[in-house]
C-alpha cells in the first residue's frame, strides 16, 4: 500500500514536470460549484489550444481575495488569470492593474452580456473583466407554507407584505421560522443584505461630502425593521448565519422565506440537496412604499487578466473560452441546462430549454435588470456601487459596521447604539483615509 | 472519487511532506546544539536568550505579511518549497529549542560528570552517553513540529500559488463554498490529516516507550 | 562543571539559532516599524507618505482596542487554565495501564492533528449551531432551551474550541513529564502512607512544574495570535465581543489592506505580548531554574 502510494506520487511529480514545455497559465479561482465545474470541462479548452496548460489555484472566497490582492498590489505576477468580484474590478482597473478585455473572437458577442453586469465591469466603457456568472437578490419562499398560513406573496412585494407573510408562516414550536436573513458580520455577509435593504429604504452610505449617513431616519428605519423581523420571526443564532448557514436552513425546511442571492435558487430547487425543492416560489427584492428602489444588489464573479502577466494572449484565449456562449452549451450538454452559469448573457434567458429547466430564470433576469450600479441609492451620492460602495476602504468599513449590526441582532446593543457606533467608526476610517478627496 | 478529481492530491501531499519534514529536520540540526548548550552549559543569560527566542514568535503574522511577501518576491522565493521550508523552520525554531531544552534538562548531570571523569571528550560525550538518552526528547520534538508545520495555514496559503502549495491549500479549496458540502469537506480533511495521524500512530509507541527514560534518575 | 572550553563550545553551538532568529526578528520588525510610520495602503499605490504617529493614534483610539486587549487576555487565560487542568487530569489517567491504551492515547491526541479551520467549521456547524447542532438537539431532548453559543457567549465558545485543540499538546507534554517520575519515588511515598491526593500535591505536581511552565509559555505564544477560529466562527462579533488583537490587526491588514495601520497594530501587539511574557516569567519563571 505504501509503495503504491509512493509510486503514484512519483508519477504525478513526473507528469507535473514533464509538461513544462508548453505555456502554462496559472488561474486563481474561487471554490464555488460553477468554478469547480469549469475545471472539469477544461479538456475542451486544451483540445482547442494544445499549446496551453492550465494550473489551478482553487481557494475559499476570503482566502482567494487576500491572496490575489496581495499579489497584484505588490506586482508579483504569480497568476495569469484571476477570479474577482465586481467590487474589485473598477477599483483595480483604475490602478491599471488589469488588462482590458478587448480583441475578443468574433463569435464572443460582447453585446450579448447583460448591460447591468457589463456596466459594473467597465471603466470608461472599456471592459476589464469577463463575467462568469452574475446574481442579484430576490425573495425565495415556501409555497406550501404560504398556502397553509393563508398568505400570498406578490411577485413584486413591498416590505409590509414580507412582514405579514413572515408573521403568518412562523411556527416556532415546529421549528419553522418565517424569515431567514444574513446576520454574520462581514461586508460580503450581513452588509450585503443590509446594504441592499437600506437602498430599498432610500438610505445612502455617504452624502456628497463623504459624510457617513447612519444618523439619518432612513438607516434607522432599515435597522429597526430588520431587527424586528429577525427577533420576532427569525431563527435563533441568526447573528452568526451567513449565506451558507441560511442555505442549509432553507434546504432543511426551517425557513418560510429567505431573501438572498439569486444563485441560491438553483441550490434550493435541486432535489438532490434540498428537501423543499418542489415548493419554492420566487419574488423580486422587496421595496418600501413608493421609494422605487429594489435594493440594487448585484454581484458577479469575473475572470480578469492582471497587467503583470507574461502570457496575455493565452490568458485572453482562456477567458474568452470560459465566458463564451459555447461554454454555456458545453455545460448544458454535460450537466443539463439547470447548471448553466446564470446571470451573464441575454441569450441564455431567450433559450427555451433553459426557461423550462430553470423555474427561477425569469425572476433572476428581472432582478438583475432592475439594478443600476451607477446610482444604487435614490439620493444623491458621490459613489457607484450596489449592495457595496465602490471605494477601497469599503471592505474594512463594511465589516466593522456589520459587526455593530450583528451585535444589535444578538441583542447586545440597541439599534440606536449600533447606528451611532457605526457612524463614529465610519467617520474615523474616512478621516484616516483622507476623505473628502 | 469526487474529491480526488478537483485537484492533484498527491502533488499537495508531497509538498506537505517536503515542507514539514524539511523544515523540521533542518530546524533540529540547528536547534539540538543550541538546546544542548543551554541545558548543559548554562550561563546567566541562558534564560534570557530562551525567552527572547520565544518572543520572536510574538509579531502577529497578519501584521508582517506584506514585508515578508515583498522580501520573498525580491528573492524569488514565492511559491517555492525552499521558501516555505525556511519560513516554517524559522517560526518553529524557538519551539524546538524550548522543547529540546526541557527534555535535555531532565537528563541527570551526574551521568555527564561520570563520563568526564572517565576522560570522555565533548564529542564522545555527545555520541555515546547523551544522544541515546536524548533520542526520545528529539523524537517527540520532531513529531510535534511536523504536526505544527503540517497544519500551518497562514504562511503556507499566502506564500504559495500552485507549485509549492501543500495540503492546507487543498483544504482551503473546500471550506465554506456556496452551500455546505460537508461530505466533501470531511473527505478532503480526512485525506489531509490521515498521513499525520498514521505517523502519530506509529511514532507514539516508540515515543512513549522512550519517554520512560526518567527511571534512570 | 562549566569550563571555558565548554563555554566557548556552547556559544558556537548556539550561534546558528541565535543568528537566524536575530535576522528573522530584525528584518521584518524593522520593515514593520518603518511601514508603521507611513500612510501606506496596498490598494492605493504611489500615495505613500510619512504619517508620523497617525497610524498609532488611530489604532490606540479605536473603540474596539481595549475590548480586544481584554478579549485576548480572557481567551489566553481561559484556554491556559482549561488545557493545563485538563492536561494534568488526562495525563494522570493515561499514565495508568489500561485496555487499549494505544488507541485511547491516539484519540486524545487526535484534535491536534486537525487543521484549525476545519475544526472550527465542524464545531460551528455540527455542534454549536442552535438549530441543527448536536448540542441543541441534546438540550431539546433533555427539555432545555438550546444555548445560542456563538451569539450569546461568543468568547466562551471560541475558548472552548481552542481549548479542545490545545488540550492534546498539554496532555502530551505533561504525560511525558509524568512518565519520567521514578516509580520508586512514587512507591516510597505510597509506603509512607501518603494518599493519592497528597502524592499529587507533594510529588507529582512539583515534578511536573517545569513541564507545566513550558506548556504555559508555548501555548501563550500561540494563543495570543488565535485568528482562524475567530474568522470562521464569529468574524469577531457580535459587535467586537470576540475580537482579539490579532483579529483587529487582520481587519487592518487583509480587509483594508492598510499596511501602515496593520504595521502599527502589529508593533503594539508585540509590545503588549512582551509585557504579558514578562509578567508570566515573573510568576512562573523560577521553575525554569534548577
Amino acid at each position: 500500500m505504501r509503495l503504491h502510494t509512493i509510486l503514484l506520487g512519483a508519477c504525478s511529480v513526473v507528469a507535473f514536470t514533464g509538461a513544462a514545455s508548453a505555456e502554462t497559465l496559472t488561474i486563481a479561482t474561487v471554490n464555488n460549484g460553477d468554478m469547480i465545474r469549469m475545471q472539469k470541462l477544461t479538456d475542451d479548452f486544451t483540445a482547442q489550444h494544445p499549446d496551453i496548460d492550465l494550473e489551478w489555484v482553487t481557494l475559499e472566497e476570503n482566502v482567494l481575495r487576500q491572496r490575489v490582492t496581495t499579489d497584484i498590489a505588490t506586482n508579483s505576477g504569480q497568476y495569469d488569470v484571476l477570479t474577482i468580484g465586481n467590487y474589485e474590478v473598477p477599483i483595480w482597473a483604475k490602478q491599471n492593474w488589469l488588462l482590458a478585455i478587448d480583441d475578443l473572437p468574433a463569435d464572443y458577442d460582447a453585446a450579448d452580456l447583460l448591460p447591468a453586469i457589463a456596466g459594473g465591469l467597465s471603466v470608461d466603457d472599456t471592459l476589464y473583466a469577463a463575467p462568469f456568472y452574475g446574481e442579484s437578490a430576490m425573495v425565495m419562499y415556501r409555497t406550501d407554507l404560504a398556502e397553509k398560513a393563508g398568505v400570498s406573496i406578490p411577485s413584486k412585494p413591498k416590505w409590509v407584505d414580507i412582514k405579514k407573510a413572515a408573521a403568518a408562516m412562523t411556527d416556532k414550536d415546529n421549528g419553522i421560522y418565517g424569515i431567514c436573513l444574513r446576520g454574520k458580520a462581514g461586508w460580503g455577509e450581513n452588509m450585503a443584505f443590509l446594504g441592499a435593504m437600506s437602498n430599498s429604504y432610500g438610505a445612502r452610505w455617504f452624502d456628497m461630502d463623504w459624510k457617513p449617513q447612519f444618523d439619518t431616519p432612513e438607516w434607522k428605519a432599515t435597522l429597526t425593521d430588520y431587527l424586528e423581523l429577525m427577533n420576532n420571526y427569525g431563527p435563533p443564532g441568526a447573528s452568526s448565519n451567513g449565506f451558507n448557514e441560511n442555505l442549509a436552513l432553507f434546504q432543511q425546511g426551517k425557513c418560510g422565506m429567505w431573501i438572498d442571492a439569486t444563485v441560491a435558487a438553483s441550490f434550493v430547487t435541486d432535489p438532490d440537496e434540498s428537501k423543499v425543492a418542489d415548493n419554492v416560489g420566487f419574488a423580486l427584492f422587496p421595496e418600501k412604499g413608493d421609494i422605487g428602489n429594489r435594493g440594487n444588489w448585484l454581484w458577479s464573479w469575473n475572470l480578469a487578466i492582471p497587467a503583470s502577466t507574461q502570457k496575455a494572449d493565452a490568458a485572453k484565449a482562456f477567458v474568452a473560452w470560459a465566458t463564451s456562449k459555447q461554454y454555456t452549451d458545453l455545460v448544458a450538454k454535460q450537466d443539463g441546462w439547470r447548471a448553466a452559469p446564470p446571470g451573464t448573457r441575454t441569450s441564455l434567458y431567450k433559450n427555451a430549454d433553459y426557461e423550462k429547466a430553470a423555474p427561477f430564470a425569469e425572476m433572476t433576469l428581472e432582478s438583475i435588470n432592475a439594478v443600476d450600479t451607477k446610482k444604487p441609492s435614490v439620493q444623491e451620492i458621490p459613489y457607484t456601487g450596489a449592495q457595496f460602495v465602490s471605494i477601497p476602504e469599503f471592505q474594512g468599513i463594511g465589516t466593522a459596521v456589520g459587526q455593530q449590526f450583528s451585535s444589535a441582532l444578538a441583542g447586545n446593543v440597541s439599534a440606536d447604539q449600533a447606528l451611532s457606533n457605526a457612524q463614529q467608526l465610519t467617520s474615523r476610517e474616512m478621516m484616516k483615509a483622507g476623505y473628502p478627496k | 472519487m469526487e474529491v480526488q478529481a478537483r485537484s492533484n492530491y498527491f502533488h499537495h501531499f508531497w509538498n506537505s511532506v517536503a515542507i514539514s519534514l524539511g523544515s523540521t529536520v533542518i530546524g533540529l540540526l540547528i536547534a539540538v546544539p543550541a538546546a544542548w548548550a543551554m541545558a548543559f552549559s548554562p550561563t546567566k543569560r541562558t534564560k534570557d536568550i530562551l525567552l527572547w527566542m520565544l518572543s520572536t514568535k510574538m509579531l502577529p503574522a497578519v501584521g508582517v505579511l506584506v514585508p515578508i511577501y515583498i522580501i520573498f518576491r525580491d528573492l524569488g522565493l514565492l511559491d517555492t518549497r525552499i521558501g516555505l521550508i525556511i519560513i516554517m523552520m524559522l517560526i518553529n525554531l524557538p519551539i524546538m529549542v524550548w522543547m529540546l531544552y526541557t527534555y535535555f534538562k531532565e537528563i541527570p548531570g551526574e551521568i555527564l560528570e561520570a563520563a568526564r571523569m572517565d576522560g570522555a571528550t565533548l564529542g564522545k560525550e555527545l555520541v555515546y552517553v547523551l544522544t541515546p538518552m536524548a533520542i526520545p526528547g528529539i523524537a517527540s520534538t520532531l513529531l510535534l513540529n511536523i504536526i505544527l508545520a503540517w497544519n500551518e495555514a497562514f504562511w503556507t496559503l499566502n506564500l504559495t500559488a500552485s507549485k509549492a502549495a501543500p495540503l492546507t491549500a487543498f483544504i482551503a479549496s473546500y471550506s465554506s463554498p456556496e452551500g455546505l458540502f460537508y461530505a466533501k469537506l470531511s473527505a478532503a480533511s480526512t485525506m489531509a490529516i490521515a498521513p499525520i495521524v498514521i505517523l502519530g500512530w506509529f511514532s507514539q509507541k516508540q515515543l512513549v516507550r522512550g519517554l520512560t527514560f526518567g527511571a534512570v534518575k | 562543571m562549566a569550563t571555558t572550553h565548554t563555554h566557548s563550545a556552547a556559544r558556537l553551538m548556539m550561534a546558528p539559532s541565535v543568528i537566524l532568529l536575530l535576522l528573522w526578528m530584525i528584518v521584518p520588525l524593522s520593515m514593520t516599524v518603518y511601514f508603521s510610520f507611513l500612510r501606506y495602503n496596498l490598494l492605493m499605490p504611489g500615495t505613500e507618505s510619512f504619517a508620523g504617529f497617525m497610524n498609532y493614534r488611530f489604532f490606540l483610539t479605536d473603540p474596539a482596542f481595549f475590548q480586544a486587549i481584554g478579549n485576548t487576555l480572557i481567551l489566553v487565560g481561559g484556554v491556559l487554565f482549561a488545557t493545563v487542568a485538563g492536561g494534568i487530569a488526562l495525563a494522570l489517567l493515561l499514565n495508568q495501564p489500561m485496555f487499549g491504551q494505544g488507541i485511547v492515547r491516539i484519540l486524545v491526541i487526535a484534535p491536534f492533528f486537525v487543521m484549525p479551520t476545519v475544526s472550527a467549521l465542524v464545531w460551528k456547524n455540527m455542534l454549536m449551531n442552535p438549530v441543527n447542532g448536536l448540542f441543541a438537539s441534546l438540550a431539546r431532548f433533555l427539555g432545555f432551551q438550546p444555548i445560542d453559543f456563538l451569539s450569546s457567549i461568543p468568547l466562551t465558545s471560541i475558548s472552548l474550541i481552542v481549548a479542545w485543540q490545545w488540550l492534546p499538546f498539554a496532555t502530551l507534554i505533561l504525560l511525558t513529564a509524568l512518565q519520567s517520575l521514578s516509580e520508586e519515588q512514587n512507591e516510597a511515598a505510597e509506603m509512607d502512607g501518603a494518599n493519592a491526593w497528597n502524592r499529587l500535591i507533594y510529588i507529582i505536581l512539583p515534578h511536573m512544574a517545569r513541564a507545566i511552565t513550558v506548556v504555559v509559555l508555548i501555548e501563550t505564544i500561540f494563543l495570543l495570535s488565535v485568528f482562524a477560529e475567530i474568522l470562521v466562527t464569529t468574524n469577531g462579533g457580535p459587535g467586537t465581543e470576540s475580537t482579539n488583537l490579532t483579529y483587529l490587526v487582520y481587519m487592518q491588514a487583509l480587509l483594508q489592506f492598510d499596511v501602515g495601520g496593520a504595521s502599527a497594530g502589529g508593533i503594539i501587539a508585540v509590545i503588549l505580548a512582551n509585557i504579558v511574557a514578562i509578567f508570566l516569567v515573573r510568576m512562573i519563571g523560577k521553575n525554569l531554574e534548577d
